[in-house]
């Protein structure tokens, strides 16, 4: 794959959000996986320009758990009675054996990442290429996330912008 | 996706709980509609490392 251009904060982020799958319960890594990976490590320019409008991990992994639920109760199942029925042995969490593998959602939004790399004549994928990435499918879980909590996609990556020609400059 | 780990999560943590309660595997397997290998295979590595030393369920027999 692409691994091995990745630059280390991106990568730290793909990890980090492996591991906000696998804590979430996520049998698959989507594309607002990625967004909480790169809350997660708050490095660089992208967890910077999230945090700029007031995105916290704590804030988008309640969004994440808000979202299953709410896909859950649309089929009439409560996740809220399932936790109180079943007590404390009910946990969402994957064990740490289990491979989390890519939706096919976030193998693209890597795809895109590296061709947004390339077109900024970047020589390094970075987590702001990944956001950028994220923030180009507008169908995709990790928008809806962010305009759930009051972030639009547009004003977002301005702000990306902005932070990197600084970071440049 | 959400509803399969829920489901998923939801077995686990009811095999457990039953199991905490003293049900033997064959209870538990014949609740859950599988075979009891079927139950002890997926589930009793998981919960005998959780609670270790307790005996496997199966004081009501047919285990």
């Amino acid at each position: 794959m692409i691994f091995h251009r990745f630059a280390g904060g991106a990568r730290r982020s793909v990890e980090a959000a492996l591991e906000e799958a696998r804590m979430l319960g996520h049998d698959s890594l989507g594309d607002e996986d990625f967004l909480l990976g790169i809350l997660c490590t708050g490095e660089g320019v992208a967890a910077e320009a999230l945090e700029s409008f007031g995105v916290t991990l704590e804030d988008a992994r309640g969004e994440s758990e808000a979202m299953l639920s709410g896909a859950l109760a649309s089929i009439g199942i409560s996740l809220e009675e399932i936790r109180k029925e079943a007590g404390d042995a009910f946990d969402l969490r994957l064990p740490e054996k289990r491979r989390i593998p890519f939706a096919p959602g976030a193998k693209k939004v890597l795809e895109r990442a590296l061709a947004r790399a390339v077109r900024l004549g970047d020589r390094y994928l970075g987590s702001e290429h990944i956001l950028l990435a994220i923030l180009e499918n507008a169908e995709g879980t990790a928008v809806r996330m962010l305009a759930r909590l009051g972030v639009a996609p547009e004003p977002l990556e301005e702000r990306l912008f902005e932070l990197r020609g600084r970071a440049a400059g | 996706m959400a509803l399969r780990r829920t489901l998923e999560a939801l077995e686990a943590a009811q095999v457990e709980n039953a199991f905490v309660a003293g049900w033997s595997w064959a209870r538990i397997a014949e609740i859950l509609g599988v075979s009891r290998q079927a139950v002890h295979k997926k589930h009793a590595a998981r919960i005998r490392a959780r609670y270790p030393g307790r005996p496997p369920g199966g004081k009501e027999g047919g285990g």
